[in-house]
């Protein structure tokens, strides 16, 4: 009971005109910066943080916290109607919600994003205001071997992502793991696969691949079936669907998936350095090993889209619990609104729930409304976006080759990444035409960092004993999900390939 | 002039209307600096104590410069990723870093990719002796327990990046039969929740990066490497107590690339100790723990640095 | 047999790519302590792991071939896209000249600055793309580079590419309209 007084306080703290007016802000430029590719939420909220150096600390917390909800969400939209990814957690998006809105099914993909957000946001935001203290201790629970395991459970998802292939899906894998190892290392400090190029150096960004792979590769794709309409195509969106969001009825099928990705998407966001993408990355993993619908996941599934959504948003909670229970910041966002509590003078810790308990709440009010905040301002938005569908490709696609390029030059001010992203564009062609699914290569440019360093610190730590990574209970679990996950569909594959032959062989002649 | 031809008049009159009015905006862009944002690369994640400067500075400074200082967080190999993202960018002075003790560790013995002359110091602004935490709850209660113990089994210490003086300080007690092995954590939350969680024993630190810890009693300290005993820590053992008497400071520099302008460098290095003489970074530097002193502006920066490279280089773990 | 070189023409030119991979792995330099492995550990075994799966793919093309006579057949659960059924009509042209397009507008920006070449960019691409309706195309060109040139360097602070000599006049002088200073 106490805490619902507190956080009724919080409440009363938010709703006076101008922490309104902050909110409303901050929900509107997260939504902003999600959109652009390249201008990450992140960066959003680090061009924020001197806006809020001369307001008080509440109306400060209020509008990073609400850029950091909405800036979750922006992203989807492009994903999911362009193909672009605004965030790297909205990656997973474009494996079902484009397809969906190649079906013409804009609408509904983007109505079912918006209620894996709002379930999501709201159900994190309510196990960090009753749970924040034991939740934060899966924060220390998780270390290198842990992470490393979870990361790599992201990496397994690629097989479902394999589409035709495995082995090029893996290959494909491969390319981007050794991506993301170009420059300088992150352990030791040496200069891996640059040729003495200054700018491979500064390494290649999982963006430029990202936005590249996807954004200018599927332009190049249209361009080259001569931007023929596709029967039933992206471009009608409004046409032939009146209702945007789906029925309670489908919502409550999906409950298993629902609870299955806001508790990953809390669990990862707790977890110091994971934050929403591995959360995206981890809940559509295991949507495609254990999910009722597994089957039918990346052919422009709801639950792919609910699984990666709900994930990302719930790992908005999760993350604070950290940052405000032990002033430990679990993400690139949260170690900027820790440096805002700082600029305030207010160490985040225990002991902030009793000296500033009015401010905590207030932040935990602001999750809440900027979760429902963020929902009503995509379900506005839905419509007008889809409309642009409706516009010719071609002239769509200029915009999303300049978009895709301003976006990744806002990132570093480096005229050298243009290159860079066209000729991942080009690469994204080619995989296509070819038969190399993309997602892995991206997936693997994203996570590849993270499972290496991850892996080496382990060494290091355990003096090269890779046993343990099997020996601790966390991550030995974690492993054994993604080995079982990996397992099953290459049994699978071999008792058909079995069977296949066992009866071309019985055939006559 | 005598009306001859007034539309020639009229017609130089505005070419000469209007390039006065572009020329003063054009000059301007030229000769003003800074004539955009000035890029803080932070080679540390965001969070810690180079981060927490970095974003102190800026507030400071902005208003005196009139530009944004926008804040580039690019972690790992010990600052040397970030100083690669310094050192590749045009050197107009609208680039600059934050330079840390551990970052200049890597340079020593000259196996650095860069040399401590490619860089132009705007001033050192912070410098705060390191020392080992541990757990609240730990079960060593004295510095002398923690040595013992890591003469009998392995102890792990968390710390920044291989290289650094917090691997040198790690060496030192190894030398004498100790057993810590340095784990590097880059992230400044992942290096306090592995010794929160009990990942690693040890963590190396600064009093004042870690103050949150040890107001709430996560964290205490158990041994400072420095001449003096701590602020506001004066009963902790001083590591040269215990027959280590290498000292090396955490201090935190703000640098350029050599070759800027040194117009541009004097303006930045201005705005540093105007920034540095404040009432606000004053109570900054005690908030931190730091030493008083802890200021050295630019003129005398680079000595300090290059005094510190020579110890570090002197101390290099032969292995 | 061209059409068998065909089919593990991919795979083999990866392999090549790895093989050259593996060389320059052995060329990071290893300066770490005793006991520990090195920044070029990960890198190797991941570029092992993906020369193995090339030189797998390649042999169970070739040899799925043999098995199943003539007609390059697909396997269960792992066909290769370049099957002539599955790929859509090529549009070589338009492909070329589209790629082209991008590709120019890179290397163009930093000469024309960035609205400038967004505004040729953004009207030549439709047309390119069989839109031929120039007047519609550039003014969208116009405005969606007014837009963006105020999103960016009004409203989010990032200087983009103002241009060279006239360009950079011109950008400069736009950028006054706007009210950057």
């Amino acid at each position: 009971m106490e805490i619902l007084s507190l956080l009724a306080t919080g409440f009363a703290q938010l709703f006076t005109p101008v922490n309104l007016m902050v909110l409303a802000a901050g929900l509107v430029l997260g939504m902003l910066v999600a959109v652009l590719p390249g201008l990450t939420l992140v960066m959003g909220v680090v061009l924020a943080l001197p806006f809020t150096y001369k307001m008080g600390v509440a109306p400060a917390l209020i509008l990073l916290t609400a850029m950091y909800v909405s800036g979750t969400y922006g992203g989807a939209i492009t994903a999911i109607l362009f193909r672009i990814p605004g965030e790297p957690m909205d990656v997973p998006l474009i494996w079902d919600g484009y397809e969906m809105a190649k079906r013409g099914e804009a609408a509904l993909a983007l109505g079912w994003s918006l209620v894996a957000a709002l379930v999501g946001g709201l159900v994190s935001a309510v196990v960090m205001v009753l749970l924040a203290k034991p939740v934060a201790g899966i924060a220390l629970a998780f270390s290198t071997p842990e992470f490393f395991a979870i990361v790599f459970f992201g990496l397994a998802s690629v097989v479902t992502l394999s589409g035709s292939s495995l082995a090029n899906a893996l290959i494909s894998l491969c390319l981007g793991l050794l991506i993301a190892t170009v420059g300088v290392d992150e352990v030791y400090g040496a200069d891996r696969f640059t040729f003495g190029q200054p700018f491979l150096q500064d390494g290649i960004e999982f963006l430029l691949v990202m936005v590249g792979a996807y954004g200018i590769g599927e332009v190049l794709t249209r361009m080259s079936t001569g931007f023929a309409a596709p029967e039933g195509g992206a471009g009608q969106g409004t046409g032939r669907f009146r209702t945007a969001f789906p029925s309670l009825a489908q919502i409550f099928a999906l409950k298993a998936t629902f609870a299955r990705s806001t508790a990953t998407g809390i669990v990862v966001g707790v977890v110091p350095g994971a934050g929403a993408t591995v959360s995206a990355f981890v809940a559509y993993g295991l949507e495609s090993q254990y999910g009722k619908n597994r089957a039918a996941l990346g052919s422009g599934a709801p639950e792919g889209i609910v699984a990666a959504k709900s994930a990302a948003t719930a790992s908005v909670g999760g993350a604070l619990v950290p940052l405000l229970a032990m002033g430990i910041p679990g993400s690139g966002a949260t170690a900027i609104i820790l440096a805002a509590f700082l600029l305030h003078g207010i160490q985040p810790g225990p002991q902030v729930f009793v000296a500033n308990a009015e401010l905590v709440y207030t932040v935990f009010a602001t999750v809440f409304a900027a979760v429902i905040g963020m929902c009503i301002l995509g379900y506005f938005a839905i419509r007008p976006l889809c409309k642009v569908l409706d516009a010719p490709e071609a002239i769509v696609s200029a915009f999303v080759v300049v978009f895709c390029f301003v976006g990744a030059f806002a990132a570093r001010n480096n005229l050298s990444d243009l290159n860079v992203i066209a000729a991942f564009g080009v690469l994204g062609f080619l995989f296509e035409r070819y038969g190399f699914p993309i997602a892995p290569l991206v997936l693997g440019t994203i996570l590849g960092p993270l499972a290496e360093t991850n892996f080496m610190t382990t060494m290091v730590s355990f003096d090269n004993d890779w046993t343990v990574f099997f020996t601790r209970p966390i991550s030995g679990g974690i492993l054994a999900f993604a080995a079982a996950g990996l397992a099953w569909p290459l049994a699978k594959a071999v008792w058909k390939r079995v069977h296949d032959s066992r009866r071309a062989h019985a055939r006559p002649g | 002039m005598d009306d001859r031809n007034p539309n020639a008049l009229r017609r130089s009159l505005l070419i000469a209307g209007s390039t006065l009015a572009l020329a003063p905006r054009l000059a301007l862009a030229q000769a003003k600096y800074p004539s955009r944002p000035v890029d803080f690369v932070v080679p540390w994640g965001p969070g810690g104590g180079a981060d927490q400067l970095a974003r102190r500075l800026g507030s400071l400074i902005e208003k005196d410069l009139g530009t944004s200082l926008p804040i580039l967080n690019i972690a790992g190999a010990t600052g040397n990723t970030g100083m690669t993202k310094l050192l590749s960018a045009p050197p107009d002075g609208h680039t600059m870093a934050v330079f840390i003790a551990d970052t200049l560790g890597t340079l020593a013995g000259g196996k650095g990719r860069y040399k401590l002359a490619d860089l132009a110091p705007l001033g050192i602004m912070i410098r705060q002796p390191s020392g080992f935490f541990v757990k609240a709850d730990a079960k060593w209660k004295t510095f002398d327990e923690l040595l013992a113990d890591a003469k009998k089994g392995e102890i792990k210490v968390g710390i920044t990046g291989f290289g650094g003086p917090d691997e040198m300080h790690v060496v030192k007690f190894n030398e004498q039969g100790a057993k810590f092995r340095p784990v590097p954590f880059a992230k400044p939350g992942e290096r306090y929740a592995s010794v929160l969680g009990g990942h690693a024993d040890v963590v190396i630190e600064q009093a004042g990066d870690v103050r949150s810890f040890l107001d709430s009693k996560q964290m205490r300290p158990i041994v400072f490497f420095a001449d003096q005993p701590q602020v506001g820590y004066e009963s902790i053992a001083l590591a040269k107590q215990h027959g280590v008497t290498l000292a090396i400071s955490q201090f935190r520099a703000i640098v350029m690339r050599a070759g800027t302008d040194p117009k541009h460098v004097a303006t930045m290095a201005a705005a540093m100790d105007k920034a540095a003489q404040s009432a606000e970074f004053k109570k900054y530097l005690a908030d931190e723990l730091a030493f008083a002193d802890s200021y050295i502006p630019a003129a005398k920066a680079g000595p300090f640095l290059a005094e510190q490279l020579a110890l570090i280089d002197a101390n290099m773990p032969k292995s | 047999m061209p059409s068998k070189l065909r089919l593990v023409l991919p795979h083999g030119l990866l392999l090549v790519a790895t093989l050259f991979l593996y060389w320059a792995a052995t060329r990071i330099q290893v300066n770490v302590g005793a006991g520990r492995i090195g920044p070029d550990a990960w890198p190797k075994a991941i570029i092992v792991f993906m020369g193995l799966l090339c030189a797998w793919e390649m042999a169970r093309r070739l040899v799925m071939r043999r098995r199943d006579g003539a007609a390059p057949a697909i396997a269960p659960g792992a066909g290769a896209g370049d099957d002539p059924q599955s790929t859509p009509a090529m549009h070589a042209g338009k492909l070329v000249a589209g790629a082209g397009l991008v590709f120019a507008y890179v290397i163009a920006v930093p000469w024309l600055g960035f609205f400038v070449a967004t505004v040729v960019f953004l009207a030549a691409f439709p047309w390119c793309g069989g839109m031929r309706r120039p007047v519609l195309t550039t003014a969208l060109g116009l405005a969606g580079g007014l837009a963006l040139v105020i999103v960016f360097m009004r409203v989010a602070y990032i200087s983009l590419p103002l241009g060279e000599g006239p360009f950079r006049a011109l950008s400069l002088a736009l950028l006054s309209a706007i009210g950057v200073s």
